[in-house]
């Protein structure tokens, strides 16, 4: 059983929601009956300031330019926290010092190292893995003899064990 | 078009329609930025605080024909812009007019005679709604050519259409 006055709670909720997707539809109605609808090749080709458009509009972007963006929010995101830290528990002159504030800087400090850790963690990945080479190295190379050693990584960049 | 269009005789709902209708189309003509040569100037001069296009509903230049209503030629018409004028305006939805600005637009202007590389007349290529003669135009008559257009706009009607006798 629903508790008291759930079922005022239902009804109210009931009405909000009809009254809701009542708008909306009411609206969407509205603007399908007056407007006008005249679609040609033209309207729906993609816009490029009146020359003829060039391919489609829907065009896949190589894929790693999603680890690129991964990358950046990584750091973005590193320097959105760490600007705000550095300037409130940073100190500096005519701040004032109590051994309370001094915890809580501490604390702040070990905190921040922490996320700085986690965010190593994944840069070091990054790095180790190639993701920062736009050009993956796929072979090593013996330096002496100049001949091609063996497969460290397949194309994807994922490394090859040892055979 | 609308589904409202052509389908109920002239009565007191289609001409309350109708007036809600054109009062907001009249009173937000959206432009598209679109300035060929000189008379561009003059356009912005009319979009700009002295002459401010924007008490009429008709300062918020768009710079995609998608969300444009008016498509202001202001300018000379080459044949190389021919092609792109009529393209941009294909691409703007209905309800959609032309003004043609300057003597350029309305018949070739200076380059009737001996322009090789202008097209006479605007109205050649896209269907003109209020021609503004001058060369070029002051903002106010283009002002002017924006109110003709808004009466015009006021003047549309849903209704059906009589039967020609």
């Amino acid at each position: 059983m629903l508790a008291e006055g759930g079922v005022e709670l239902l009804q109210g909720l009931a009405i909000f929601a009809l009254a809701a997707f009542l708008m909306a539809f009411a609206v969407l109605l509205i603007g399908k009956l007056i407007r006008p609808r005249a679609l040609s090749p033209e309207k729906t080709a993609a816009y490029e300031c009146g020359e003829v458009p060039i391919g489609p509009g829907w065009v896949q972007f190589n894929l790693r330019f999603y680890v690129v963006a991964l990358v950046f929010l990584i750091f973005d995101v590193e320097i959105a926290l760490f600007y705000p830290w550095a300037v409130l528990y940073g100190g500096g002159p005519g701040t004032e010092s109590s051994p309370d504030l001094y915890a809580l800087r501490r604390a702040a400090l070990f905190d921040m190292l922490f996320f700085f850790g986690v965010i190593v963690v994944g840069f070091v990945y990054l790095w180790r893995f190639g993701y920062l080479d736009w050009v993956r190295v796929l072979t090593t190379r013996d330096e002496s003899t100049g001949e091609a050693g063996p497969q460290v990584a397949d194309l994807s960049g994922r490394p090859v064990p040892p055979q | 078009m609308g589904w409202l269009r052509n389908r109920f005789e002239e009565n007191f709902a289609i001409t309350t329609i109708d007036w809600a209708l054109n009062w907001a189309r009249s009173n937000s003509v959206w432009p598209l930025t679109f300035g060929l040569a000189c008379c561009a100037i003059e356009m912005m001069a009319a979009g700009a605080s002295r002459f401010d296009l924007d008490r009429f509903g008709a300062g918020a230049f768009r710079a995609t024909p998608r969300q444009a209503d008016l498509m202001i030629v202001a300018g000379t018409v080459t044949f190389k812009m021919a092609a792109r004028i009529r393209r941009l305006w294909e691409q703007m939805p209905e309800p959609k007019y032309v003004l043609a600005m300057g003597a350029c637009t309305v018949g070739g202007g200076p380059y009737f005679k001996y322009g090789y590389h202008v097209v006479k007349g605007v109205d050649l290529i896209v269907p003109v709604d209020v021609y503004v003669p001058g060369c070029p135009p002051r903002p106010e008559a283009l002002l002017e050519g924006l109110m003709r257009l808004q009466e015009k706009i006021r003047a549309e009607t849903i209704a059906k259409r009589a039967e020609p006798a």
